[in-house]
């Protein structure tokens, strides 16, 4: 902020005005530095960039609504990935979100430069992790790529630790059913 | 093994995300407190609304009763632009429609053409005149008056988004309303008593350009921080960064947040909508960038004789030209940059010199 933008105190800004662009400051690096870490982690979760954006700014405009709560927290970028993870699981019960998904392959750039028999292996699991139920892909997603542990899955969920257990089972369950062989050759993982 | 699925996940994941929009998440964040506080106080008002429900329920409201003075108009096309140019104090006409200007006499250079319609004041009293051809209040609780309060109002190119100002105790208030979703995105005040010397002088991309009693004011409407332009600048038009003014150049440059060009031109000239080229008193649209070739509209004089323009609501440029004898004029509708004119219609203006609905010229 430069001293001429400041200029507002000579318009009579006052105390409540000066602790709103206070606030505002602090969103805005909290914004900038948690949307890049959180975007991979919502693009996995639901499954293409535009459901994942949306999702965000979602939870972000909330978090900007209530930013004194969020702010107040212990953590909170732990607060706002519980929020994009709940957007992503009940936009997908929405009637809405099953007619108009869509259909583009994530980050199919991202798997380009690969060898071909890999890419082809890594798309069939990918495919397969997308084809699992929201809970359970934010289950592989929360613990296989953001490394968070299972009581931190739980709280991310909002459900107990038994039931994070459980949907991991099923998730690696219905993996290795639907297509992990393509890409071990040897079996799902245990 | 889980090992490799994490991998898999790695390779898909682990790309450059594209940069978050602050501004639309502040401003739907804006929308949820907006809600929240609207819910709230509909909880306790609803109570106390229904005691009075029974006495109160056939009152129109201030607005409603601003809107109910006028009576409903036929509806407008809008889709090739607004087209809003009048015949002064005969004639008005919106988007092919031609209406009476006895019932739209507040329609003058306060007022200011948007792609929903008018925005117009009456008796202070922010108004829209919809493409659909109702009115509506813009504002719906009491407004202060006084006759020498004109701030004007002004529309975003790139967006729905209008900027208007009330007066309310010694304030003068300036909202931006998203005409599409009829939400207000932006608000700031400023004490200014009768507030007779403020004008909005401009709006673009979340920036109002205020003239106050002692200088011109930059207004960041997210941040709501402020850049004192100086008193000597007046501002004509905004567009896409550049900012068109006359007098003296604006000291401090504003920095940091905006990367602003700054032109020097006429007080009554206009930016096309890239912010690339003036309109004037011309078929000849001089560019910003002193490398570029002008555009030559294909009607309209280039030497200074009479001729009328001004910036319709969809960038392109409407030229009223003469054609024969005066004062017979052919409206045309011209792109830019291509300067292809397509003929609206015969004017023959019996109200004194033609004008175009909120632009000086």
């Amino acid at each position: 902020m430069t001293e001429a933008w400041r200029a507002d105190e000579a318009e009579g800004a006052g105390l409540d005005s000066l602790l709103r662009v206070a606030d505002h400051l602090d969103f805005d690096d909290f914004f900038h530095t948690s949307w890049r870490r959180l975007y991979p982690m919502a693009v996995g979760i639901a499954g293409d960039r535009a459901s994942a954006e949306d999702a965000l700014q979602t939870a972000f405009a909330k978090a900007y609504a209530s930013w004194s709560r969020v702010s107040a927290a212990h953590h909170p970028e732990a607060y706002v990935r519980r929020m994009v993870v709940n957007e992503i699981i009940s936009s997908r019960r929405s009637a809405w979100f099953r007619r108009e998904r869509s259909t583009a392959e994530p980050d199919a750039g991202a798997a380009s430069a690969s060898p071909e028999g890999a890419v082809v292996d890594r798309d069939a699991v990918w495919a397969a992790v997308q084809g699992l139920p929201v809970r359970q892909r934010a289950v592989i997603v929360l613990r296989y790529y953001e490394d968070l542990s299972e009581a931190e899955i739980a709280d991310v969920l909002g459900c107990s630790r038994g039931t994070v257990k459980s949907q991991a089972s099923a998730a690696l369950r219905n993996l290795r059913t639907d297509s992990f062989s393509a890409l071990t050759g040897e079996g799902a993982p245990r | 093994m889980t090992d490799q699925l994490a991998a898999v996940l790695r390779s898909h994941l682990d790309v450059e995300p594209p940069p978050g929009d602050l501004a639309a998440v502040v401003r739907r964040g804006r929308g949820v407190r907006r809600r929240r506080r609207a819910m709230a106080t509909v909880t306790v008002v609803a109570v106390l609304a229904a005691i009075w429900v029974g006495a109160t329920a056939a009152i129109p409201t201030a607005g409603e009763r601003a809107a109910d003075h006028y009576a409903r108009f036929a509806p407008m096309d809008a889709s090739g632009g607004l087209r809003a140019y009048a015949d002064p104090d005969v004639a008005v006409h919106l988007g092919g429609s031609t209406y009476d200007a006895t019932d739209l006499g507040s329609l003058d250079t306060d007022a200011i053409a948007t792609p929903h319609g008018i925005v117009f004041y009456d008796d202070n009293r922010p108004m829209l005149l919809r493409d659909d051809g109702v009115v509506e209040a813009l504002v719906d609780g009491s407004v202060d008056r006084d006759a020498g309060f004109h701030p004007t109002a002004k529309a975003d190119s790139v967006s729905d988004e209008v900027a208007f100002a009330v007066l309310d105790d010694g304030e003068a208030v300036v909202t931006v309303r998203d005409l599409d979703t009829d939400e207000d995105v932006h608000s700031w005040s400023t004490s200014c008593g009768r507030c007779t010397d403020l004008v909005i002088d401009a709006y673009d991309d979340g920036v109002l350009f205020v003239r106050t009693s002692g200088t011109t004011l930059a207004v960041d409407m997210l941040s709501e921080e402020v850049v004192d332009l100086g008193a000597g600048v007046r501002v004509a038009d905004v567009r896409n960064g550049t900012v068109l003014y006359s007098g003296v150049e604006p000291t401090p440059a504003p920095s940091g947040t905006r990367d602003w060009t700054f032109v020097e031109g006429a007080i009554d000239s206009e930016l096309t909508f890239d912010g690339a080229y003036v309109v004037g008193w011309s078929s000849l649209l001089a560019p910003i960038d002193p490398r570029a070739d002008p555009v030559r509209l294909d009607v309209g004089p280039t030497d200074g004789s009479l001729g009328f323009w001004s910036v319709d609501t969809d960038g392109s440029v409407l030229v009223i030209a003469p054609d024969g004898t005066y004062p017979r004029y052919t409206v045309h509708d011209c792109e830019v940059p291509s300067g292809t004119c397509t003929p609206l219609g015969p004017f023959k203006p019996k109200g004194g010199d033609p004008a175009f609905i909120g632009a000086d010229m």
